[in-house]
């Protein structure tokens, strides 16, 4: 069964880097979208290997669903052609320095977590939805109700610019 | 434990406000007053709000929220300062009209946000916190109109913060994970009683680090400074006097609270006095070659948000108190440099150093309330700025950081030299042909005197104030 965790955890991997590959190098937005969203699956692909299917199936609902449609209708409403001012690709120095920080970055959190591995259990606990809903609502409570105010804000923040752009002919 | 409202009375007064400008944005402001108008004697009550609550104490929310000295204290500094940024905002000349609604209610909300920040004491109450108050700025960062449309500059301005801010926040969210992962709890009085050394927990460390990291991107500390003099240069005067200030308490208050974790010899707090000493000493140099007054005043906030760290790496609760009370004069001081910026670019322009020229015949009171302004910040007696550096002076040696106290004394020397240079362009230089008209009505005058009065009142009587921010320090370390 550990093999079998590990070949799947492999796959999931593959799917998430393979995706925002995509995601990051695509021409075209619409294939830049459809890596994103394999990046969603294979992340919602961890939780379930995590033994959180009710964070899978709400990572589904909620970011391939919800947030990647919304996406597409803003690509399909503003027209972004892929011949556009930022299609052009970055000066081949950009491009290193952005590896070697990501690289240098990335090396030494790895070699932190494989030399230094947490003590862990041997198999992922499941969390009941009772469980998680009664941490929303009471030790995280003000957490929770916190975020109802960060989307008030992004949402009244959104609005406030884009009509500016639309009214500022 | 019984839930006395009283005891938020200042939060729920300006979600009060908040809501107001909301439903007044929503309309199309004919039938109410400017929100220019009474939005200032409003957020002024607040000051007189806030004190209700002054000696509040208390757990709230299932232990996430705490109200004790260092909340309350901060929770007045915030009114006050949000006071006077809505009262230097109120005669915004790049402001568009139908807009002003929906800009005071940003403000507003980030001063919510970082209202709750100060009481927040679980590491996603306070992520949360700091991300209400950070995208309210976001919204408000590109709003400036020059000659009829969206100014560029403050258009780059905002992409800017927004994407650093993106990249600051993914950093600390997944350091706040690593830390989870080790310490398995994000309660800070129960992450006091965990090992912090990185032989202990080394998993814990780098996450603190990386959540300290996100903190210090609001605070402008190297090497997460790189946005702040752009996004003062590209935002409006106004906007500017608020991102400069306001925000960086909040980040002072976390990084107090967290502080408390941290022992002088550990690891994280060596990271601490480097970074600290690198961003003075960087901070410094960049101020000394500028010509635009926001970016000579985005480094200057660089080198102070370095000054604060030496407050929060003794360990002690002088330090931490010491600390709070440095925050306390960095907002005041700045207040006063915006408000004499705003009053001065009366069309709401990037002032150069050049545009200061002859400000004493053009506009003595303004031209005084910059100089007591720029003494302060140099840290010279009598004024505020003196005494909170010598309380981090004080507080800080003999506690293993001697060398990072010697670098603050040098920086200080530094710092003298483009400080002073405001001065000698306003007292000693001959305007030129296309200086802009400085505001001298009685609003304008009235304000810079009251701030350039607090500056040197709390300058020469701190003690009032001191021993309220000790008191703040002793129960954050007993």
């Amino acid at each position: 069964m550990e093999n079998m965790a590990k070949i799947v955890f492999g796959f999931y991997t593959l799917i998430i880097l393979g995706g925002s590959l995509v995601a990051v190098g695509a021409k075209s937005l619409v294939r830049a979208m459809v890596g994103l969203i394999a990046t969603l699956l294979g992340v919602a692909g961890m939780y379930m290997l995590l033994n959180a299917q009710f964070m899978a199936l709400m990572q589904i609902l909620i970011y391939v669903g919800a947030v990647c449609v919304l996406i597409f209708f803003a690509i399909m409403l503003t027209r972004a052609d892929a011949g556009g001012e930022e299609a052009a690709s970055a000066p081949l120095r950009q491009n290193l320095l952005a590896l070697t920080a990501v690289l240098s970055v990335g090396g030494i959190l790895g070699w932190l977590v494989l030399t230094r591995p947490l003590a862990t259990t041997g198999v992922p606990v499941e969390v009941s939805i009772e469980k998680l809903g009664l941490g929303l609502l009471g030790p995280y409570g003000l957490a929770f109700e916190l975020i109802s105010v960060v989307l008030l804000v992004s949402m009244a923040g959104a609005v406030l610019l884009a009509w500016e752009r639309r009214n500022g002919k | 434990m019984v839930f006395n409202p009283i005891q938020i009375v200042p939060e729920l007064y300006q979600l009060l406000l908040i809501l107001a400008l909301f439903f007044q944005s929503l309309g199309d402001g004919s039938e109410t007053p400017p929100a220019e108008r009474w939005l200032p004697f409003f957020a002024g009550f607040g000051i007189f709000v806030a004190i209700v609550s002054w000696g509040a104490e208390g757990l709230l929310f299932g232990g996430a929220y705490k109200l004790d000295a260092l909340s309350q204290f901060m929770k007045l500094a915030i009114s006050a300062g949000f006071y006077v940024t809505v009262l230097n905002a109120s005669r915004q000349p790049s402001l568009e009209e139908r807009k002003r609604p929906d800009y005071f209610m940003f403000l507003a909300l980030s001063a919510w946000g970082l209202m709750i920040l100060s009481s927040a004491v679980e590491l996603i109450t306070i992520y949360l916190a700091l991300e209400i108050s950070s995208y309210s700025l976001y919204a408000v960062i590109p709003l400036r109109n020059t000659g009829g449309k969206g100014d560029p500059r403050a258009a780059e301005a905002g992409i800017k913060y927004i994407l650093f801010g993106a990249v600051a926040t993914a950093m600390a969210l997944y350091g706040f994970s690593y830390i989870l992962a080790s310490q398995h709890t994000s309660y800070i009085s129960q992450l006091a009683q965990c090992n912090w050394t990185w032989d202990g927990a080394p998993m814990a460390v780098v996450g603190l680090s990386l959540f300290l990291g996100g903190m210090f991107y609001k605070l402008a500390l190297f090497p997460f400074h790189f946005w702040c003099p752009d996004v003062y240069q590209g935002a409006s005067n106004e906007t500017a006097g608020f991102v400069a200030t306001l925000p960086k308490l909040g980040a002072v208050v976390v990084l107090v609270r967290l502080a408390t974790l941290l022992k002088p010899g550990l690891e994280i707090t060596t990271l601490l006095a480097v970074l600290g000493a690198l961003s003075m000493t960087y901070g410094n140099l960049c101020a000394l070659a500028q010509k635009d007054l926001k970016r000579l005043l985005g480094f200057s906030s660089v080198a102070h948000a370095g000054y604060i760290m030496v407050g929060l790496v003794s360990g002690t609760a002088m330090g931490l108190s010491a600390a709070v009370f440095y925050a306390l004069a960095y907002l005041v001081m700045n207040l006063l440099c915006f408000w004499v910026i705003s009053r001065v670019a009366s069309d709401g322009r990037n002032l150069q150093l050049d545009d200061l020229n002859g400000l004493y015949k053009r506009a003595p009171a303004l031209a005084f309330a910059l100089g007591v302004g720029a003494f302060a910040l140099v840290g010279l007696p009598p004024t505020i700025g003196f005494m909170g550096k010598f309380f981090l002076i004080t507080s800080a040696w003999d506690h293993g950081y001697n060398w990072l106290v010697i670098t603050l004394v040098v920086n200080s020397a530094i710092a003298i030299y483009y400080y002073l240079g405001l001065v000698r362009h306003a007292y000693t230089h001959e305007a030129g042909a296309d200086v802009p008209t400085p505001d001298n009505s009685a609003f304008s005058v009235a304000g810079a005197s009251i701030l350039a009065a607090v500056v040197l009142v709390l300058g020469l009587l701190p003690s009032r104030v001191f021993d309220f921010a000790i008191l703040a320090g002793k129960q954050l370390l007993p």
